[in-house]
Order: structure tokens, then C-alpha cells, then sequence
């Protein structure tokens, strides 16, 4: 289990961060670039000292400022991978990969077979004596992958795994990283600002503005209910604040989001404010204003298609700005295109009132 | 075509004439400094001494004389020992200021960039000045005796010439200065060329270590390196090339060190005699043809280095 509680003071804000990992989870570390994500990563690692607080990894203290403990660097038994991989230019593939195991001083017949292991885990056997200068970004991420994981870091630290990968390689490599980190079995903190990847890694979410933790929990937790319209952006549900008017029809609830109107079928009976999210699948869009049972449909324009997989995010404008989420068959069906008018509905099942 | 209908009329001549204006002065430039360095190819080739000997012919015998030899050895042989000891100052020095940082560091940047835009004589006479301080007789009497005999035993590998003098063979230019004194000495002119030349060793050593990443030494302590570990594991080699690139452009500082060494170590022939002191001292005896000789060959000398310099791909302040 991964305790961290700890202060720094940085040049505009000061960082505070305070989040626990069970065995084998990842938590995810999502904010805007600067916010203190991968300064807290270092901290962790042992590369920046905090003010003061305390990190521990199971019964290992690896910095408490109050009791004075502080252990270096290279004793913490970390696998860090950084955003741009840092492989060594002028070592190959396996010499990176088996460099912690030779820092350490390891015999011969055990880093020869460690290698081993971590090459075939990753599946690189055709890279072992390459250059990293001769490796793709997805290939290079592979290979720093395969070096933390060598020495049996205990921990991993993993800033932006996919932040300097292209577009098509991000999806590809999102999910063999995720298979992999489940193989592993060990805790992670990952740092990211793709709420894609939060939802894909985080068993935990850590959702962090200018050093401060906004929210943290579980990934469902933060899902159903954000506390604040930026946590949901970043998680990329659909997020409003509105008032419980008195009217009550059909046994729904009626909410006013400034001049919209939208019936939820939560049982909410007080009145006053509100917060209410929807997931971005919970929102279907028409051509034509659909008939029958869906109370809550808004005139849209489209404006902008995100595809994901086999999945597209359609961000909508409106009278109430909101995403969907479709198949990518569903939206040739539609064929729609940013710009074009949609009827977007919300099922009023769909809809969570939370305060 | 759509694009140049947008453009007003005539501008794409305009444009054309502007760029051949600017490549033109870079031509001009090096038309005019290319020729410099040739005029004394093209004056050897001209020119007569009193006694209707050719310029060529003073030149080939210039090759051959054993004073010349002195010279150019003492040149590249101290220059070599001051890049050393550049570098053994440059690269922590350096590293300390490519990752550290410090109080003041706008202080710190002007003195280490002194030394490059003060005119040369300062630092000789600096230097000769120090030396009649009480801590210049400090330093002088704390010299060991092995650092000199180290100096003069490394001096000794390569100078000493055996030249016919009076019909007799004599060994000249052989460097055994007694005690341990700096000022007036061929010691000395290492002095001279590392205060002179040092500070381009350390911008050059720098520029080498900022373009290694802090994030793969960072890697290399995560995976249980210490800092020293990492230091000679992973940013040495990183390195390497701008560091050998930083040490090729240092030796080629100290080898065309003139100034300095006029002022603390004198021209004395046979003694502190390096190429560019020889030429002052061939140019004040109306030597010219002698003198152009050595043009030539430091012409040569610089040449390379500048070339192996960007081969090795060095960067950094240098000028």
C-alpha cells in the first residue's frame, strides 16, 4: 500500500497532495499541464524533497520530513518512466533494459535472465540490439517500460506514458499498457491530463488544480459524482449545476439549468440548488426531434467529433453545451459532421442528482 | 496562380532582389577574408629577400629549421597540457553551472565571461602583477618541486633540437628551468593559455552537458545509480562528443595565445618561443618570409581543429 501525504512550496502556488493505493492499483493523476502532477512524481521517486509530509510504500518509510527519514534515489526501488522515455542514446535496447540490474550490481546469470523476462513480457525481442535512436515512440515506450520493470521496482511512476505518442499509437498502446499493468500486479501512479486515460488506468483518480487535490477517490466515485464542473470535464462526464423547481410531472423531478429545462427521474425532493451529471452514452442523438417517451431533447449543432476506438465523442453547443458518446456505426448512420443540427436526448433515468 | 495574385506587383522581384542583397555582403565577406589568408600564399610566391632568394625557398627552408621545429612543438605541446588541465576544471565546473543553480548567477556568468572579452594583455599582466603580490610569492613557494619537474619532464619529451652551431652540434631548446617560479619561464606560458582559454572550455563542456537531458540521469538514479554513478555512467558518455568537441577548441585557444604570453613570460628565443611569439619576433627582425611561414601553418592548424571541432558536433559559445 502506497501512502503519500506531502507539502512543497513551488514558485506561483504551493503543492499539496494527499492520496493511499492499495496492492496492485493504479492511481491516476489527472490535471492541467503545471498543476504539480509530476512534481509530486519526483517527490515520490526522490528526485525533489518535500517541505514537509510523508511518503511510505508498505512498512518503508521513503521520506518523512518530521522523523527526519529520507531515503535516496537509487534505494527506493522505483520504475519511473518519464514522458519522453530518456532511454540511454548510447546503449541498446538490452543494455538499457539490464542497466538498473548492473547499477545494482546483480551477478551475471540473474540480470541475463531478469532481461529475459522483461523483453518477452513486452514482446521486443526483435528490438534487443537496437539503438533507441532506431525505435518508434511506441517501441521506445516498450523498452523504458521493460527497464523499470526489470530491477522488480516495487512501485511504478509513469508521467504522461502516452503523452508523446501519435494519435493512432496512443490507442493501440493504450491497451496493451493497461493489459500489461494488470499483469503486473503492482501499484502505479500514473500522470496524465487525458481524461481517456484516467478512465482506461485509474482504479483511483486523483484530480488535481494548481497543487491542490480537487478530488480523489475511486474511479466510479468521481464518475457519479464530481464535485465541480472541472473534475467532470476532466473525467468527461456531462456536468451541470441547476435548481429544483417546485413543479413535479408525471412523478419526475424538474430541474432549471439557467432557461433549459430538464426532468430527472431521481426521487429529489428538496428544492434549491442541485449538481446533476449524465454520461456522455446516456445521450442519443436524432436527426429529426424523436417521438415518444424522451422529455429531455435539446436542439445541438455539432462541435467536434472525437473518435475513440470504436467509440466517438460528439461535443455538442447548445442551450445546454453537452458530449455524447456513439458508435462509430451509429454515427455513420447518421451521418452527421461538425457543424450539422442534432436532437440530442437525455433519458430523465439517466440523469443523478447529488449536492 | 492564386497566390500571387494576393502579392502587390513586382514583389516577387523585390523579394528576390532583397535576398541577393543579403547574400551578397556574405559573399563579399568571404571573398575578402578568404583572400587575406591567401595573399600570403600569393606574397611567398612574389617575393625576393636582398640576396635574390625566392620566397618559396626561404619558406621550404623555414620548414626545415630546427627553430621553427621548436616552436611548433612548444605550441602544440603546452597548448595540449593547458587543454588538459581546461578540462579537468571545465567539465565539474561546468556540470555544476549546466544543473546547479546558484545565488548571483548573473555575477557568475560575467566573471567566467570576463576572460573572453578582456583584451589578451590584461591577463598577462595580471598574471605578472599577481606574482609581486605577497600571495603571488605565496603561490610560488607552495609550487612543489614535483609539479615543475612533472612540467619539464613532459616539456622534455618533445622540445630540444640539435642544431650546428659554430661547427659544433648543440642541443637548443632544451627546458630546465630551476626553482619554482612561474613569471619569465616556458611553465609560464601553460599559465598563460589556461587563464586565457579556460573559459571557453567551460562554455563549450556546458553546451555539451545542457543538451543531455537532467531526465536520463534522473532515470539512471531511479534504477539505482548514485549521483557519482551517474555522472561517469550515463552524462560522461552522453557527453563525450562535446566534451572531446569543447577540449579540441580549448587547445585551439591556447595555441593562438599571443598576448598573455608576450606579457608574463616574455619572447625569449629558444625559451618561450611558441609560433605566434616567433612570428612577432621574426616580424620585429624583418623576417616576413619566416613569419609567413608560420602563417601558414597555423592557418593549417586552425583549420583542422575547426573541422574536427564540427565534426564532433560542438556548439556553444566559442567566439
Amino acid at each position: 500500500m502506497l501512502s503519500v501525504e506531502v507539502r512543497k512550496a513551488l514558485t506561483e502556488f504551493e503543492l499539496a497532495v494527499t492520496f493511499q493505493a492499495k496492492a496492485a492499483e493504479t492511481v491516476v493523476i489527472i490535471g492541467p499541464s503545471g498543476c504539480g502532477k509530476t512534481t509530486t512524481l519526483n517527490i515520490i521517486a526522490g528526485l525533489v524533497r518535500p517541505d514537509e509530509g510523508r511518503v511510505a510504500l508498505g512498512d518503508r518509510v521513503l521520506v518523512d520530513r518530521a522523523a527526519g527519514v529520507e531515503l535516496p534515489t537509487a534505494q527506493r526501488n522505483v520504475g519511473y518512466v518519464f514522458q519522453e522515455f530518456a532511454l540511454f542514446p548510447h546503449l541498446t535496447v538490452a543494455e538499457n533494459i539490464a542497466y538498473g540490474l548492473r547499477a545494482r550490481r546483480q551477478p551475471r546469470e540473474l540480470i541475463a535472465r531478469k532481461v529475459e523476462e522483461a523483453i518477452s513480457l513486452l514482446g521486443i525481442h526483435a528490438l534487443r540490439d537496437r539503438r533507441p535512436t532506431a525505435l518508434s515512440g511506441g517501441e521506445r515506450q516498450r523498452v523504458a517500460l521493460a527497464r523499470a520493470i526489470a530491477c522488480d521496482a516495487q512501485i511504478l511512476l509513469l508521467d504522461e506514458p502516452l503523452g508523446s505518442l501519435d494519435a493512432q499509437t496512443r490507442n493501440r498502446v493504450r491497451g496493451e499498457l493497461h493489459r500489461l499493468l494488470k499483469t503486473l500486479g503492482r501499484i502505479a501512479v500514473m500522470v496524465t491530463h487525458d481524461y481517456i486515460d484516467a478512465l482506461t488506468f485509474g482504479d483511483r483518480i486523483c484530480v488535481m488544480e494548481r497543487g491542490q487535490v480537487l478530488q480523489a477517490g475511486e474511479r466510479q466515485d468521481l464518475l457519479r459524482h464530481p464535485k465541480s464542473r472541472f473534475v467532470a470535464e476532466l473525467t468527461g462526464v456531462n456536468f451541470f449545476e441547476g435548481t429544483v423547481s417546485p413543479e413535479r410531472r408525471d412523478g419526475l423531478t424538474e430541474i432549471w439549468i439557467g432557461d433549459s429545462r430538464l426532468y430527472a427521474a431521481a426521487n429529489h425532493q428538496e428544492m434549491g440548488d442541485t449538481l446533476l451529471t449524465f454520461f456522455p452514452s446516456d445521450v442519443s442523438l436524432n436527426r429529426q426531434p424523436p417521438s415518444g417517451s424522451p422529455r429531455n431533447v435539446y436542439r445541438s449543432q455539432v462541435r467536434e467529433l472525437v473518435h475513440l476506438g470504436d467509440k466517438v465523442r460528439v461535443s455538442l453547443n447548445g442551450a445546454l453545451p453537452m458530449c455524447a458518446e456513439i458508435t462509430a456505426s451509429a454515427l455513420e448512420e447518421l451521418g452527421i459532421a461538425e457543424g450539422d443540427k442534432v436532437y440530442a436526448s437525455v433519458k430523465a433515468t439517466a440523469v443523478k442528482l447529488y449536492r | 496562380m492564386t497566390t500571387s495574385a494576393a502579392q502587390p506587383a513586382g514583389g516577387d522581384l523585390g523579394n528576390k532582389f532583397f535576398s541577393a542583397l543579403l547574400v551578397s555582403f556574405l559573399v563579399l565577406f568571404l571573398a575578402a577574408s578568404t583572400l587575406l589568408l591567401l595573399s600570403n600564399v600569393w606574397y611567398l610566391a612574389e617575393a625576393k629577400d636582398s640576396l635574390g632568394k625566392s620566397g618559396w625557398s626561404i619558406f621550404v627552408e623555414s620548414l626545415h629549421n630546427p627553430q621553427t621545429h621548436f616552436a611548433v612543438k612548444l605550441s602544440v605541446f603546452s597548448a595540449a597540457i593547458s587543454a588538459l588541465v581546461c578540462m579537468i576544471v571545465a567539465i565539474p565546473a561546468a556540470y555544476s553551472l549546466s544543473r546547479f543553480r546558484f545565488p548571483f548567477s548573473g555575477v557568475v556568468d560575467t566573471l567566467l565571461d570576463l576572460p573572453i572579452v578582456l583584451p589578451p594583455p590584461v591577463i598577462g599582466i595580471s598574471l605578472l602583477i599577481f606574482f609581486r603580490t605577497p600571495a603571488g610569492d605565496v603561490v610560488n613557494h607552495l609550487t612543489p618541486e614535483w609539479l615543475v619537474s612533472a612540467i619539464n619532464w613532459l616539456l622534455s619529451l618533445a622540445l630540444g633540437e640539435r642544431v650546428l652551431e659554430n661547427g659544433a652540434w648543440v642541443t637548443k631548446g632544451e627546458i630546465w628551468d630551476d626553482g619554482t617560479t612561474w613569471v619569465y619561464t616556458t611553465r609560464g606560458i601553460i599559465l598563460a593559455q589556461f587563464f586565457a582559454a579556460c573559459s571557453f572550455g567551460v562554455r563549450a563542456v556546458k553546451a555539451a552537458f545542457d543538451t543531455v537531458g537532467v531526465r536520463h540521469e534522473q532515470v539512471a538514479r531511479t534504477l539505482g545509480c548514485t549521483r557519482r554513478q551517474a555522472f561517469f555512467k550515463v552524462v560522461l558518455p552522453m557527453a563525450r562528443n562535446g566534451i572531446v568537441a569543447g577540449a579540441v577548441m580549448t587547445w585551439a585557444r591556447a595555441i593562438a595565445e599571443f598576448g598573455p604570453i608576450l606579457f608574463f613570460c616574455s619572447a625569449v628565443q629558444w625559451k618561450t618561443e611558441v609560433m605566434p611569439i616567433r612570428m612577432f619576433l621574426l616580424n620585429a627582425a624583418s623576417q616576413i618570409e619566416e613569419a609567413t611561414a608560420l602563417v601558414i601553418i597555423m592557418i593549417l592548424i586552425s583549420a583542422l581543429t575547426l573541422l574536427v571541432f564540427k565534426r564532433l558536433g560542438g556548439r556553444g559559445y566559442l567566439w
